[in-house]
């Protein structure tokens, strides 16, 4: 196996170069993707796919869909464990579920960016636990449907079980993770039924993906594979997808510093970065 | 002025250099110093404050695209990886571990020679695995200058000697008190 820090040199008029191809020929903008991050990927899938040189990439993507495909799920940057940062779960357990519990007959759920799933598995298994599986319906939305089919399949490498388990007790440490999933040797696959209330739509950020208003977005770090441009113009379509007092969760060294929108929030939660429409 | 930036790498046995050095650094310090260094993934909180306790210097975690200021220091918050992009800001992201770290040394330093080039010092500390040790090269092949602490001093030997094996030439192998010296005397040259 390469050393995962191996990597091809790019200059960023290579990676400018992609970014021309890709939105003439499938008008999808990278353009404003954080920079160090997508080069670091791109030269991933450069080497995975055994090319060298960006014009290779270039070429094949320009003419063929199906790389293109696999270049959006590739690009993608895996969100690494279930139930990251458990004293957010916590705390979205405790006080935020059961504030919209009280408030709300329906409760809808936005997952921006649902990857490889490992933000659904988890809100679903919060859910379920806390009685308000069945109240609550998830919309998870991603850029591609292979990238939606892969965040459905529910299964993960075997060297994630480890971290998400440990995360689960800092959660609930009386139960048992072992109830959600079955192990083989190589990976494992969380319980079908913890999808049944999930609905999966592609969505490139750039309006409401529902017709419906949402009482919470789930947004952990994804901004940080965004410029600030982007990154405003997203917090934009978010506060009005949002329903008033509805919540935004972004990851936890993420902020909405810089974004037009930052004070029509209120910082419910500075640590777990949680924050609530006030304004309309 | 020449360096802009001082990278610091560390795992097992750093800790105790680290606080030693930012006891030492003086107040008015104008260079940002950024701290690469293992840690327990889930443990958020209480190393900045450990950090602090003798630190001459404001020790902070940067949340995404913060720009870098002198007279700070900068550590890679838990369960991210720390970049430094080309506008002298702090990118953060969660890709894999590489070499089973997030913070991984190699990244912040790799991603630190490419935007600051020779004017980044990176030096590798005391730590039982081989991270950081293609990021010192990287310093190397940019024109920065390397610093590799003692193996003889390290209480963990593997990580400088990894350092000074893939570096080739590094430029300077310091005892702690020599890195100090060296730090103090930078911001006149």
């Amino acid at each position: 196996m390469a050393e995962s820090n191996d990597e091809i040199e790019l200059s960023i008029a290579d990676i400018r170069k992609l970014i021309e191809v890709i939105k003439n020929t499938y008008n999808y903008d990278f353009g404003n993707y954080a920079l160090t991050a997508f080069k670091r990927r791109i030269s991933k899938f450069l080497l995975n796919n055994n090319m060298y040189r960006i014009d290779e990439l270039i070429s094949k993507l320009s003419k063929d869909k199906s790389v293109y495909a696999k270049f959006l799920i590739d690009i993608r940057i895996e969100i690494t464990e279930l139930f990251r940062d458990p004293s957010f779960w916590r705390h979205f357990r405790d006080k935020t579920l059961q504030t919209l519990n009280h408030n709300y007959q329906k409760i809808n759920i936005w997952i921006v960016n649902s990857s490889t799933g490992d933000e659904i598995f988890t809100l679903a298994i919060v859910l379920k636990e806390c009685g308000l599986f069945e109240k609550t319906n998830i919309y998870a939305t991603d850029l591609s449907e292979e990238i939606l089919n892969r965040s459905k399949s529910g299964l993960f490498p075997i060297s994630k079980l480890e971290n998400s388990e440990a995360n689960y007790k800092r959660f609930n440490e009386k139960g048992n993770f072992s109830d959600y999933y079955k192990a083989d040797k190589n990976t494992f696959l969380m319980n079908g039924n913890l999808l049944t209330n999930t609905k999966f739509l592609t969505n490139d950020l750039t309006d409401n993906p529902l017709s419906k208003t949402i009482q919470v977005i789930l947004s952990r770090n994804n901004f940080i594979y965004y410029n600030s441009i982007l990154q405003d113009s997203i917090t934009n379509v978010f506060h009005k997808c949002l329903a008033l007092n509805g919540y935004l969760v972004l990851g936890i060294k993420e902020s909405l510093i810089g974004s037009r929108d930052v004070k029509k929030f209120f910082v419910e939660n500075e640590n777990e970065k949680i924050f609530k429409k006030i304004d309309a | 002025m020449k360096y802009k930036i001082i990278i610091i790498g560390g795992s097992a046995g750093s800790f105790q250099v680290v606080t030693n050095i930012l006891a030492n650094i003086p107040k008015d310090y104008n260079i940002p110093i950024v701290l690469a260094l293992h840690r327990l993934k889930h443990v958020r909180h209480g190393f900045v404050e450990a950090l602090s306790l003798k630190s001459g210097l404001p020790v902070v975690e940067p949340n995404d695209k913060e720009s870098m200021k002198a007279g700070k220091v900068y550590l890679a918050p838990s369960n991210y990886h720390l970049y430094i992009e080309l506008a002298g800001t702090f990118a953060l992201s969660t890709e894999e571990s590489v070499n089973h770290s997030r913070p991984s040394i190699d990244l912040t330093l790799m991603t630190g020679a490419y935007s600051f080039k020779n004017k980044a010092i990176g030096i590798i500390l005391s730590g039982a695995n081989r991270d950081g040790a293609y990021g010192l090269k990287k310093i190397k092949d940019w024109g920065g200058v390397t610093i590799v602490q003692d193996p003889d001093e390290a209480q963990v030997n593997t990580m400088p000697l990894a350092a000074i094996d893939k570096t080739k030439d590094v430029d300077y192998i310091y005892k702690t008190n020599e890195i100090i010296k060296f730090l103090i005397n930078l911001p006149k040259i």
